[in-house]
């Protein structure tokens, strides 16, 4: 059942389990994950689609990576809400999607408490009500 | 001479049979360690005033930690030192196991830790001495480093290693490979883990937080991405020595199937062990 106070969010990742662990973790808590997509190409279909508050977008993925996703979705949407997801991390990476126009960076493994606050924070400084 | 795990020591030693190792770790999987036992593994204690401490707890119905404060055998920092590892220590789990079970004193527990120690000493020596001369040892460290530390506290998994060697003639293969490309503008590389078929199902389970008994197309997902945090962490470990990785996600082979199709010339492993099971890190340059 939709909640039309939720915050909506779209996860993006090629591995559905971390799509199954975002979600998990997302449950009862504010945010409602209103689709997913599995490549960077699927994901900007679900984002005009859906018009998400808040994108978690993985960063190590096939054919389009998530720094290309990333640049795609703002150029439909420059205020778009993107929150980066990696295993990686590294300094380098995280300063070039910041510069591109990611609002946050997560590094997997994802705690639960960190993510969600993380959330907030973006969610605070962008406007979206929660 | 390679290092082991604690049972496998003792094992080879003839301190213990199969059998009675099999049955030690069939118990030790719902065990709690003593503190007296890893008081013991310490050297905090000794087996005779582990004894002493024992002996009068029964008459005042203390915990064991708090009559070995009052009896001035510890202290309280060490008994909260004792009551944090609890949880962690393999050996010290086995080790109890086997006394309790009558395969070993405590006397003759309290010698075997003695002698594991300046065995896995010397052997620490060898192994690093093993690791400097293979090539490009920085990442082959880190990258096993990194693979262990997922083990150790995600999945809660020990792990030690074994030992490292060049040549694909060496690389241990078990039924599942994980293989993920990596590259910065100096190094290009395969990073490889091949684990059997109930390590595969065990790191599936823990990130899908559930049991997982069959290794289906949710299982190998859950699985890849295991690789793919580890490998990643290593990656941002790396880049505070100034490397920029950048990584293609992993791909899994199934060996019996397959045979691995290794395509370069140069290639490091590292032989790893659980208490009950081998898996592989290797490298290909």
């Amino acid at each position: 059942m939709s909640n039309a106070k939720a915050v909506k969010v779209l996860i993006v990742d090629d591995s559905k389990t971390m799509i199954a662990m975002i979600a998990a973790h997302l449950k009862d808590t504010g945010f409602e994950v209103v689709a997913t997509a599995s490549s960077g190409r699927e994901a900007l279909e679900k984002y005009q689609a859906h018009r998400p508050q808040v994108v978690l977008l993985d960063i190590v993925m096939p054919v389009e990576n998530g720094v290309e996703t990333l640049e795609h979705i703002l150029h439909v949407d420059t205020a778009a809400c993107v929150v980066m997801v990696s295993s990686m991390g590294t300094e380098a990476e995280v300063q070039d999607c910041l510069k591109k126009g990611a609002k946050s960076f997560l590094q997997k493994p994802l705690k639960k408490d960190h993510m969600l606050s993380t959330l907030n924070i973006v969610c605070q400084e962008a406007g979206v009500a929660l | 001479m390679s290092s082991r795990f604690f049972g496998q020591y003792l094992l080879e030693k003839g301190r213990i049979t199969s059998q009675q190792l099999s049955s030690a770790l069939d118990t030790q999987k719902a065990a709690t360690p003593p503190i007296g036992i890893l008081a013991l593994e310490k050297g905090w204690l000794t087996a005779e005033q582990i004894k002493q401490i024992l002996d009068v707890q029964k008459k005042t119905n203390y915990r064991f930690g708090e009559q070995a404060v009052l009896s001035a055998l510890l202290t309280q920092t060490q008994v909260d030192e004792l009551l944090g590892a609890q949880e962690t220590s393999h050996r010290v789990l086995l080790g109890d196991v086997l006394v309790s079970k009558g395969y070993l004193t405590l006397a003759a527990l309290e010698k075997e830790f003695k002698e594991y120690d300046k065995d896995e000493e010397k052997l620490s020596f060898e192994l690093a001495a093993a690791f400097d001369k293979v090539r490009n040892r920085e990442l082959v460290k880190t990258f096993t480093d990194l693979m262990m530390i997922m083990f150790t506290r995600f999945a809660k998994q020990e792990l030690k290693i074994e030992q490292c060697e060049t040549g694909k003639e060496k690389v241990r293969l078990f039924r599942w490979v994980f293989s993920q490309k990596i590259a910065d503008k100096n190094v290009e590389f395969n990073c490889l883990l091949s684990v059997p078929p109930k390590l595969l199902l065990h790191m599936a389970s823990t990130m899908l937080d559930e049991t997982v008994s069959a290794p289906d197309e949710l299982a190998l997902d859950a699985s890849k991405e295991f690789v793919n945090i580890a490998n990643g962490n290593a990656c941002a470990r790396l880049s505070e020595n100034g490397f920029n990785f950048t990584m293609e996600p992993p791909e899994v082979y199934e060996t019996t199937a397959k045979p691995y199709p290794f395509n370069a010339k140069d290639v490091v492993c590292v032989h790893l062990a659980s208490a009950d099971a081998k898996l592989e890190v290797a490298f290909e340059f």
